[in-house]
C-alpha cells in the first residue's frame, strides 16, 4: 500500500472523533483510497500512461436532526479535521430533517462473496498494460485494417482500492478489492466514403486483465455489420431484438430508476405501491446482487457499512421490491437493502445498483434472429427515456436488418420509440439464453420484442 | 506549501531529468454543493487539492497524480510519470506544440465572492424557490441542485510557464414532477454564472419557478407528437445543444483524428450558408470563459464553422501538433485527477438577421422545440437530442405543446437543411461528459430547419 500517513482504518476512526469534538450528536466516515495504472488509446495512437494514486475521508455529521457531509482529498491529520469541521459546519446550516433516523447499526453478520481481490492484479507493472494496448492496435491493423476499421479508442486499466467505514454507532468495516476495466472503441471508414458507427466494447473483472484483442474482435463484427446499408425501410412496428448494450441502457434510465427505493418514496416510481403485482413477462427476473463472486460492484459493507446482500427486485415478472438505503429505508417502513453507493469519497450515499442481473431465457441466438428483425446493438439517448412513464424515443446506432438469420444491412439513423414498461409487459416474444455483461455491473440477456416503432432517417 | 515553490521545484527537477517536455497543475478547488429535495436540505462541502504531472518522453504521455501537495510528493508523482514513459518504450505520439516562457497570473472578476456569503444565506434562498415550487398543485415531486466552487489553477511547465487563474462558478438544476389525470410529466432548468453570488439577481426564483412551472404545466397537457420528417424551428436552448452535442464533439481534434464525421472535411461547405458556429473563451459570463487552459496554453477562439466552410478544429497542445492546426486553447481537466482532454468552452451559433414569426410563417406543420433534455452523438454523425418543452407549429402559429420526443438525424445533413437563422441569442449552462465532466456554456439563435426526423410514437 501506498505510505499515507494514517491507514484508512484510522483515518475513519479519527474523522468520526473529530467530528463529534467538533459538535456533531453522531457521524459517519468513509475512507478510500486507490492505486492503479491506466493506458488510454486515442485515434490509434497510445496517448496517455496514467498512475492513479487516490486517497480522501469523507464525513457525514448529524446535530440532531440536521445532517452535512464534507470531504477532504489526502489522509494526513489536517484534511481529516477538515472534512469533520465542514462536515458539521454543513449540518449546523441545514434544515431539520424529521425523517432523519440515525446512522446505521452494524450488521449481525457480513458475507464472503469471494473473488473481489487478487495479489497479482494488485501488482501488475504498467509495462503489462502498455504491451496489451500495442497488442490491440497491431491486432486491429493486420486483422482489419484492410476493410477500413481502426481504434479510435481504447482504455484498459487496473486499480486496487481500499475502503473503510466507521461510525458513531459502533460500525468499523475495512475492504480491499481489484479491478480490471478496459474498453475497445472501433471505427470504419468504407471505400465509399461513409463513415460507420463507433461501437464500444467493454470488458471487466476482478480478478484478471480483460482481453483487448477479444473486445476488438466482438466490436469489429458489429462495425462491419455497417458495410452495407439496408435502406427503403418504412417506419412503423417491428419485430425488434435488443442486444444487451442497447436493453442495459435502456433499463437503466427507465425500470432500475423505478426499482430505485427513494423514487418509490418520492413517488417518482412507475412501479410504486405494486410490490407483488405482475408487472412484466412472467420470462423476465431481475436481481440486484451486490454479494455475487467476483461481481463487478460487490463488496462486504455498502457505502454506510451495511452488509450488502442478494435483492430480488422482480421475480418471473411480479415486483417484489425496492433497493435502499437506510435513509430511504426507513421513509418506506423497510430495512437497508445494502444498497447505498458513493461515489468513492467524493459524495455522501444513496440508493444505487450494485450488480444488476436479468435472468436468462431459452432463445437460442438463431431464434432470436428468426424471421424479419431488426437488432438494435447499442442506443444513443437512452438518458433522455422518461422513467417515469417509460416513455423512450432513442437513435439505434448501429441497427441492423436481419432477414431469416441473415444481416441485410444498417438502418441508418433508426429512431426507435415506445414505452419500455407495456413492452416488457406485453410485447416480449423471446428472452436469450446468453447472459452478457455489455459494461461492468449489468448483466443482461437479449430480447425480442414485437411491434417496436422504427423510423429510419428521412433521406 | 506554496503552489509556487512546489512548481519551481517540479521545473528544475524535470529539467534536469532531461524529458522533452513536462508540465504540471496544482489546483484547489473549494466547492459547496446544496441538494434540496421535496424540501429537504442536504448541504454538502469540500476541498479538493491536489497535483496532476504529465510527462512527454519519445513519442509517449506519462501521467500522475496526489493528493499530497508537497515538494516530495510531487517529485515523487514526476518520476513516477516519467517512469511511466519510459515504460512505453517510444512511443506513436508526437511532441506537443510549445511556446515561450511566460508569467500570468488571472483573476476573474465577481461581484460578490461566494466565500462572503454564508451557507445559511444560500439555504434560505433555495428554500424560497422550493417554496413557490410546492404551492403549485401539478407539482408532485421537487428537486434542487445548487452547486458552487472556487477553483484555483496553478500551471507550470518545462517551458517557464507559470500560469495561474482563479474563477468562480455558481450552478443550479431545478426539477419539477407531476401529474395530471394519469398523465405523468417534468421540466427542467438550469442557471449559471461565473461572477460569483449573482445567480438570483440573473434570474429571481419567482422568475426561476415561473417558468419551471409553465413548462411542466405544457407537459401535463401535451398530446403525443406524430413520428416522420418535418420542419421544425429551433428556440436557441435546443440550438445550443444541438451545437454542442450533435455538431462540437465532432470538431473536437482528437475525435477529428480518430475518424469523425468532420475528418478531412476542412475548408469543405459542411453547413448552410447562413451558419456560422464558434467555441468562444471570451464570451461575457460563460462556463467556459477562461484566459487559460489546462496546459497553460492562451485560449483562443476556435472558428469551427464559418458561413457554411469547415475552418478549423478545437485543439490541444498535441492534437494541433499531430494535426498541424493552431493551437486553441480547449484542453481541460475536470480535476487534477485527470490529464486534460480536447473540450469544449462556450460552443455558439452565431445570429443571423430572421424574425421567429418570418420563420414560423409558411410552415403548414411541423413543431417548436424550446428547450432538450440532452443528446447523444457517435462519430459518424448520428444525433439524438431528446425534448423537454415543444409545440406544435400550425399554419404559421404556435400551437398546441407535444411531449415526449426526440430529434435525430444526421448532423451535417441538418446543418445543410438550416435555411433561416435568427437575430436573437440564448446563451444557457451545463455539464458536458466526455469521460470527465466539464462545464461548458452553448447556445444561439432561433433557427429553422427544414425537414428534420421527430422520433414520436406512431
Amino acid at each position: 500500500m501506498v505510505a499515507w500517513r494514517f491507514s484508512a482504518a484510522e483515518a475513519a476512526v479519527m474523522a468520526v472523533r473529530q467530528a463529534i469534538r467538533e459538535g456533531a450528536s453522531e457521524a459517519e466516515a468513509f475512507v478510500s483510497v486507490e492505486r492503479g495504472y491506466r493506458v488510454t488509446i486515442m485515434a490509434g495512437v497510445v496517448k496517455d500512461l496514467v498512475v492513479e494514486r487516490d486517497a480522501g475521508v469523507a464525513v457525514r455529521a448529524a446535530v440532531g436532526k440536521r445532517v452535512g457531509f464534507a470531504y477532504a482529498t489526502g489522509l494526513d491529520a489536517s484534511s481529516i479535521r477538515e472534512a469533520a469541521r465542514l462536515a458539521v459546519r454543513n449540518a449546523r446550516a441545514s434544515r431539520e430533517d424529521e425523517w432523519w433516523g440515525g446512522f446505521p447499526e452494524p450488521s449481525p453478520s457480513y458475507p464472503e462473496p469471494g473473488g473481489i481481490y487478487e495479489a497479482s492484479l494488485a501488482r501488475v507493472e504498467p509495462e503489462t498494460l502498455v504491451e496489451d494496448a500495442r497488442e490491440l492496435l497491431g491486432f486491429v491493423a493486420e486483422r482489419y485494417g484492410r476493410r477500413g476499421v481502426a481504434v479510435s479508442r481504447a482504455s484498459l486499466g487496473v486499480a486496487e482500492v481500499e475502503r473503510a467505514i466507521a461510525n458513531s454507532n459502533g460500525v468499523y468495516r475495512v475492504d480491499v478489492g481489484t479491478f480490471a476495466q478496459g474498453y475497445v472503441a472501433l471505427t470504419a471508414r468504407f471505400p465509399d466514403g461513409r463513415v460507420s458507427p463507433s461501437v464500444f466494447e467493454f470488458g471487466s473483472s476482478r480478478v484478471s486483465i480483460p482481453s483487448m484483442t477479444l473486445l476488438a474482435e466482438r466490436a469489429a463484427e458489429k462495425v462491419l455489420l455497417a458495410e452495407k446499408v439496408a435502406s427503403g425501410l418504412e417506419p412503423g412496428r417491428y419485430r425488434v431484438v435488443f442486444a444487451p448494450e442497447a436493453l442495459a441502457e435502456l433499463l437503466e434510465y427507465t425500470v432500475l430508476g423505478s426499482l430505485n427505493g427513494e423514487m418509490a418514496v418520492r413517488g417518482r416510481s412507475f412501479y410504486r405501491g405494486r410490490v407483488g403485482e405482475r408487472v412484466m413477462d412472467e420470462r423476465l427476473t431481475i436481481v440486484d446482487d451486490g454479494v455475487l463472486k467476483g461481481g463487478d460492484a460487490t463488496w462486504r459493507f455498502d457505502g454506510e457499512g451495511v452488509a450488502m446482500q442478494r435483492t430480488v427486485l422482480v421475480e418471473k415478472g411480479v415486483l417484489r421490491g425496492f433497493i435502499f438505503d437506510s435513509y430511504w429505508g426507513r421513509r418506506m417502513g423497510v430495512s437497508s437493502t445494502g444498497n447505498a453507493v458513493r461515489p468513492g469519497y467524493t459524495g455522501r450515499p444513496s440508493p444505487g445498483f450494485t450488480n444488476v442481473v436479468v435472468a436468462e431465457g431459452d432463445a437460442s441466438p438463431e431464434e432470436l434472429l428468426e424471421g424479419r428483425v431488426i437488432v438494435v446493438y447499442s442506443v444513443q439517448g437512452a438518458h433522455t427515456a422518461n422513467m417515469e412513464t417509460g416513455e423512450y424515443s432513442v437513435v439505434g446506432n448501429p441497427a441492423v436488418l436481419y432477414e431469416n438469420g441473415e444481416p441485410r444491412g444498417i438502418v441508418p439513423g433508426a429512431a426507435v420509440s415506445g414505452n419500455i414498461y407495456e413492452e416488457l409487459a406485453s410485447r416480449v416474444e423471446m428472452v436469450g439464453r446468453l447472459v452478457e455483461k455489455p459494461y461492468p455491473g449489468m448483466y443482461v440477456p437479449w430480447l425480442r420484442l414485437e411491434g417496436v416503432h422504427v423510423a429510419p432517417r428521412a433521406g | 506549501m506554496e503552489p509556487r515553490d512546489v512548481l519551481e521545484r517540479f521545473v528544475a527537477e524535470a529539467q534536469r531529468l532531461g524529458v522533452e517536455y513536462a508540465d504540471a497543475r496544482v489546483e484547489r478547488r473549494r466547492f459547496t454543493r446544496i441538494e434540496v429535495r421535496e424540501g429537504v436540505v442536504t448541504p454538502s462541502s469540500g476541498v479538493d487539492y491536489g497535483v496532476a504531472v504529465r510527462v512527454y518522453y519519445r513519442g509517449s504521455i506519462g501521467f500522475a497524480y496526489t493528493t499530497r501537495v508537497t515538494r516530495e510528493a510531487v517529485l515523487e508523482a514526476l518520476s513516477r510519470a516519467f517512469a511511466m514513459a519510459r515504460a512505453a518504450g517510444g512511443g506513436a505520439m508526437p511532441g506537443p506544440v510549445t511556446f515561450d516562457a511566460a508569467e500570468a497570473e488571472y483573476v476573474h472578476p465577481v461581484k460578490r465572492s461566494v466565500a462572503d456569503v454564508p451557507l445559511d444565506v444560500k439555504v434560505s434562498d433555495l428554500l424560497e424557490l422550493d417554496g413557490l415550487l410546492s404551492g403549485s398543485g401539478e407539482v408532485k415531486s421537487r428537486s434542487i441542485r445548487y452547486y458552487e466552487a472556487v477553483e484555483e489553477r496553478f500551471f507550470a511547465s518545462t517551458e517557464e510557464r507559470y500560469i495561474s487563474e482563479t474563477r468562480e462558478l455558481v450552478y443550479v438544476v431545478a426539477s419539477v414532477f407531476g401529474s395530471r389525470d394519469g398523465v405523468r410529466g417534468s421540466s427542467h432548468l438550469t442557471q449559471g454564472t461565473i461572477r460569483g453570488y449573482t445567480l438570483w439577481e440573473k434570474m429571481s426564483q419567482e422568475e426561476f419557478a415561473r417558468k419551471l412551472l409553465e413548462r411542466l404545466h405544457a407537459q401535463l397537457h401535451a398530446k403525443t407528437p406524430k413520428a416522420g420528417a418535418f420542419p421544425v424551428v429551433l428556440a436557441p436552448e435546443a440550438v445550443g445543444v444541438f451545437v454542442h452535442e450533435a455538431f462540437g464533439h465532432l470538431a473536437e481534434a482528437d475525435l477529428v483524428a480518430a475518424g469523425s464525421a468532420l475528418k478531412g472535411r476542412k475548408g469543405e461547405k459542411v453547413a448552410s450558408e447562413k451558419v456560422s458556429i464558434v467555441d468562444d473563451p471570451d464570451v461575457e459570463d460563460g462556463f467556459g470563459t477562461l484566459r487559460y487552459d489546462d496546459e497553460g496554453v492562451r485560449t483562443a477562439k476556435a472558428v469551427i464553422v464559418e458561413n457554411g466552410i469547415h475552418r478549423q478544429v478545437m485543439t490541444d497542445r498535441f492534437y494541433a501538433s499531430l494535426l498541424g492546426e493552431k493551437p486553441t486553447g480547449n484542453a481541460r481537466a475536470e480535476s487534477f485527477r485527470y490529464p486534460p482532454l480536447v473540450r469544449m468552452r462556450n460552443t455558439i451559433m452565431l445570429p443571423g438577421d430572421a424574425r421567429l414569426e418570418e420563420m414560423l410563417e409558411g410552415i403548414e406543420f411541423g413543431y417548436y422545440i424550446v428547450s432538450t433534455a440532452g443528446g447523444q452523438t457517435n462519430m459518424d454523425g448520428s444525433f439524438q437530442v431528446g425534448i423537454g418543452e415543444a409545440y406544435e407549429i400550425v399554419r404559421g402559429e404556435i400551437g398546441e405543446p407535444v411531449r415526449n420526443l426526440a430529434i435525430s438525424g444526421n448532423t451535417l445533413e441538418t446543418l445543410q437543411n438550416i435555411d433561416m437563422v435568427g437575430r436573437d441569442f440564448g446563451l444557457f449552462y451545463g455539464v458536458c461528459g466526455k469521460g470527465q465532466r466539464a462545464f461548458v456554456s452553448d447556445g444561439g439563435p432561433h433557427v429553422r430547419v427544414k425537414r428534420l426526423t421527430i422520433g414520436g410514437r406512431a
